[in-house]
């Protein structure tokens, strides 16, 4: 499981580790005031996440590399998942 | 601005292609305008409903309530698009031939219309509800909202409504002996594709575990999140890396429409007067 929150739209942390070939749960809190969305394009997941709560989204095994996710609501928000 | 018209614009492009072919699908049903208003009109009220109770929504079920409840809504769009072909070509001949006098059968067609309506309702409530989050949410942050946010939405909905207009003068140049299989290949293609989108949430909840393989990936042709793969994701479904339960769930969504429009298509039946 990893835990990410959102705050002043940035991820903290910003980047995270998992292992490959096993699935693997986001938790993301959102901390800020407004609402986000969890977005990867890559991870294939969307979660809308309103002001003060969290989330959990699921993702299937992953092939190494990086993969990029980000706040559709406010792109500069970025971060990425590691897979070693 | 920009972060509110490109929102604004890629959220009513999206509904807009629907909203576009339901559009040109029931050109010459009467009183298909305000049907398709109505479901327009129906969207933006849910979308709003569904922007103000995310909060409770997204705790329910374990935390998998947004999920489930886009899983749902789009699989009643599949059953209302499915429905809506089986019915078409059951009662399409009929309609296209004799229709615009005959009472009964535009009496008849208006169910067909609401199923669209219903559809034209989810595809709105769907990208209207990301859109109300998002704007409220700036408006929000800056106090009240800005002009820039106005002017910025304001363009990003006329342009999205562009899309929608260009959608539908561009189905309606085909002619008439053809429009029926067409829009009828479209409307099965929708389905399919919101099928595998459901499948896809029931994937991001955890629900679904089986068959989560990525099949293929043409991320590298054209990604599922760039304009035209976005457009191609509204219309047909399309998915830079789907899974093989994406993929199983869209075949047999195009099976079974096209079983059931045979099972239920009126016989050729030979007609005196033809002779």
């Amino acid at each position: 499981m990893l835990s990410l929150t959102i705050k002043d739209h940035q991820f903290e942390p910003a980047e995270v580790h998992a292992p490959p070939g096993k699935p693997i749960a986001f938790t993301i809190k959102n901390l800020g005031t407004i609402a986000a969305e969890f977005e990867s394009s890559e991870l294939h997941v969307e979660k809308v996440i309103p002001p003060g709560r969290d989330a959990t989204v699921h993702v299937r095994p992953l092939e190494p590399g990086r993969y990029n996710f980000f706040d559709d609501f406010h792109r500069q928000t970025q971060g990425y998942l590691i897979v070693p | 601005m920009l972060p509110a018209l490109l929102i604004v614009f890629r959220e009513v492009f999206e509904a807009g292609l629907i909203v576009g072919i339901v559009m040109a699908v029931t050109s010459g049903v009467a009183g298909r305008g305000r049907w398709v208003a109505g479901g327009v009109i129906a969207g933006v009220l849910g979308a709003c409903l569904v922007a103000v109770f995310a909060g409770g929504l997204s705790q329910l079920f374990g935390g998998n309530g947004q999920e489930l409840f886009n899983a749902c809504i789009l699989g009643f769009a599949v059953l209302m698009l499915g429905w809506h072909n089986v019915w078409m070509a059951r009662h399409g001949r009929e309609l296209a031939a004799e229709m615009r006098a005959a009472g009964e059968a535009v009496a008849s067609g208006r169910k067909s219309l609401a199923a669209l309506a219903l559809v034209v309702t989810i595809a709105v409530l769907r990208e209207g509800s990301e859109v109300v989050l998002f704007l409220y949410g700036v408006a929000a942050a800056e106090g009240g909202g800005s002009v820039g946010m106005v002017i910025g939405g304001a363009i990003g909905l006329v342009l999205g409504a562009l899309v929608c207009l260009l959608t539908y003068l561009g189905l309606i140049t085909i002619p008439t002996r053809y429009l029926f299989n067409v829009t009828s290949t479209l409307i099965a293609l929708l389905a399919a594709g919101m099928a595998a989108q459901a499948i896809a949430f029931l994937e991001q909840a955890d629900i679904f575990t089986a068959f989560d393989q990525t099949v293929w990936d043409t991320s590298w042709l054209l990604r599922d999140g760039s304009l035209l793969g976005r457009a191609l994701h509204t219309l047909v479904g399309y998915v830079d890396q789907p899974t093989a339960m994406q993929v199983i769930v869209y075949a047999a969504t195009l099976v079974v429409i096209a079983v059931l429009m045979k099972l239920f298509a009126l016989p050729q039946q030979p007609r005196p007067q033809t002779a």
